[in-house]
């Protein structure tokens, strides 16, 4: 029971921590609070449902391409022209790209809810130190938290992760320094594509099923983790988002069942008691941004 | 690198100026810089000093006249062009990249420039090792002292392989003998490199015995421009200096 809620609790946390990673990096380099990020994990979702009698792998590499595809062209044609708006244009920006882009969704090829069988694999059971834990919480777990090593080497390791931090930081100084930012801009899109991609992956997963609103509750995971960890500090962002997910899940394993579906209400009133004592998110610095 | 391999020797701005909302914050100044030497550029506030050096950085467009790279019209080139062209600037109270470590704050400049990276490492480990910051180069830069962050920005610039170097007050806020080591040091890389380095100082006892010669601004035209000795004893610049009282 105990290794089962750990794994599982674990899982949850990583999940929500790839998902903050993508709100907060977003921001970060363009201070885009991107609201269309929940229709990028939708066009992964797209691409799982759409080739799921392929072999799964591929269909996990198609998710990939449909969301680094859209988190692209969402940059070339709606932000590219508005870069150096207000926080708040980009932000009005982003809730049409994200209402056009479900609504084409819904149009066309989702106007329902469509089921993917789960794979087999997935649905078993395996015996870790005598629990009986679930393969996918446990794909869960393995694949956000190599997602999460894979971008913190990224982000700490590689001349493109320096980059990307000092643009986070400080755009204008960065560009000043020749680092591209056009070509900075894009690698975000790209990252968060990616890790809105895996998100998808594990979310169709677990809800066997995708729709044309699907991305708005991990969108608002996103928005919130960074908001709770501190929206200008990626590892911040990974915190607030991990926390989020390991809270989440321990309520559900705490809550009694009549209570579980307050379980929402009862997280979000603890976030709230967090941002009164620490309004700028657990380890951001004091330059908070609100917009 | 085609662009770097040819050497420029001198940045000038010719008879430059720039207005905002009709205001002459420059108005028809010209100077140059040669590699090698560093020319002061002093002023009381409000002179046009930094706005100077925003046209020569790029930071803003001249509305009148022209800066140039020996013969060259840089006039329309974005700061980041100037930066691969060998003008690099610091800011006024040093500002870099706090949450990132001194070494990568020194390292993204190298990066800024089309180095790779492991060229840009051991650019960032020679230059820290030469402006003695081996010990923070692991901090972020967040956590350093005023001083210290001052001198992680020059680093920062000096890693860029700039050709010419504009400094915005980078011994601000420190006293006089260590801002005089400071531009000792900096005038020792300007040689050592072929530098040519252009300081913003409001300090004119800082810049007297540290700068090869002297550019004097007031209210955004040139007072005077020359040696040291021979710009303390101007009458103009005494005016400006000692006449009223600050």
């Amino acid at each position: 029971m105990i290794v089962d809620y750990i794994v599982s609790a674990l899982g949850l946390g990583a999940l929500y921590a790839l998902l903050t990673i993508g709100v907060a990096l977003l921001f970060g380099v363009l201070g885009l609070m991107n609201f269309a990020y929940g229709e990028i994990i939708l066009a992964a979702a797209f691409a799982l449902y759409f080739f799921r009698d392929a072999p799964w792998l591929f269909a996990v590499a198609m998710a990939v391409v449909f969301a680094v595809a859209v988190a692209l062209l969402s940059e070339r044609l709606a932000f590219h022209p508005l870069r150096g708006a207000d926080p708040v244009t980009l932000m009005i920006a982003s809730f049409a790209v994200s209402l056009a882009l479900q609504s084409v969704a819904r149009m066309t090829v989702l106007p329902r809810a469509q089921g993917v069988p789960p794979q087999d694999f997935l649905a078993q059971r395996v015996d870790i130190l005598g629990a009986r834990v679930s393969v996918r919480d446990l794909v869960t777990l393995v694949l956000c938290g190599l997602v999460l090593v894979a971008v913190a080497y990224l982000m700490g390791r590689t001349s493109l992760g320096v980059q990307l931090r000092a643009a986070a930081e400080n755009f204008q100084m960065a560009e000043s320094l020749g680092v591209k930012g056009n070509r900075v801009i894009a690698s975000a899109f790209v990252i968060a594509g990616v890790l809105a991609a895996v998100g998808a992956v594990v979310l169709v997963t677990r809800q066997g099923a995708v729709s044309a609103q699907m991305g708005l509750q991990p969108m608002l995971i996103g928005v919130i983790g960074a908001v709770l960890g501190g929206m200008s500090s990626l590892r911040g962002a990974a915190l607030g988002g991990f926390i989020l997910g390991v809270g989440t899940a321990t309520l559900e394993a705490l809550l009694p069942s009549d209570l579980i579906a307050f379980r929402d209400a009862f997280l979000f009133t603890a976030l709230i008691g967090v941002l009164v004592v620490r309004p700028q998110g657990l380890l951001s610095g004091s330059k908070v941004r609100v917009s | 690198m085609a662009t770097l391999s040819e050497s420029p020797s001198v940045l000038s701005m010719r008879d430059a100026g720039v207005h905002f909302d009709g205001v002459k914050a420059v108005d028809g100044v010209s100077l140059t810089v040669s590699r090698g030497e560093v020319l002061g550029l002093i002023g009381p506030n409000g002179s046009g000093k930094t706005t100077t050096l925003n046209l020569l950085s790029g930071m803003l467009r001249p509305t009148s006249g022209a800066v140039l790279l020996d013969d060259r019209d840089l006039s329309r080139l974005s700061m980041r062009r100037r930066v691969r062209e060998g003008v690099v600037r610091t800011y006024q109270s040093g500002r870099v990249f706090g949450r990132l470590t001194v070494f990568e704050n020194v390292e993204v400049a190298g990066l800024g420039v089309g180095l790779r990276r492991g060229a840009a490492r051991d650019m960032a480990r020679t230059t820290l090792a030469q402006l003695g910051l081996e010990d923070v180069a692991h901090l972020t830069a967040d956590s350093l002292t005023a001083g210290r962050i001052r001198t992680t920005a020059i680093a920062r610039a000096l890693a860029a392989q700039p050709r010419f170097l504009l400094l915005d007050e980078p011994a601000a806020g420190q006293n006089e003998s260590e801002a005089v080591q400071l531009i000792e040091s900096i005038r020792g890389f300007a040689r050592e490199h072929s530098i040519g380095v252009l300081l913003v100082e409001h300090d004119m006892s800082v810049v007297m015995g540290t700068c090869d010669r002297l550019h004097v601004l007031d209210s955004g035209r040139t007072v005077i421009e020359g040696e040291p000795q021979r710009v303390r004893k101007d009458p103009q610049v005494i005016e400006i200096y000692f006449g009223k009282r600050e």
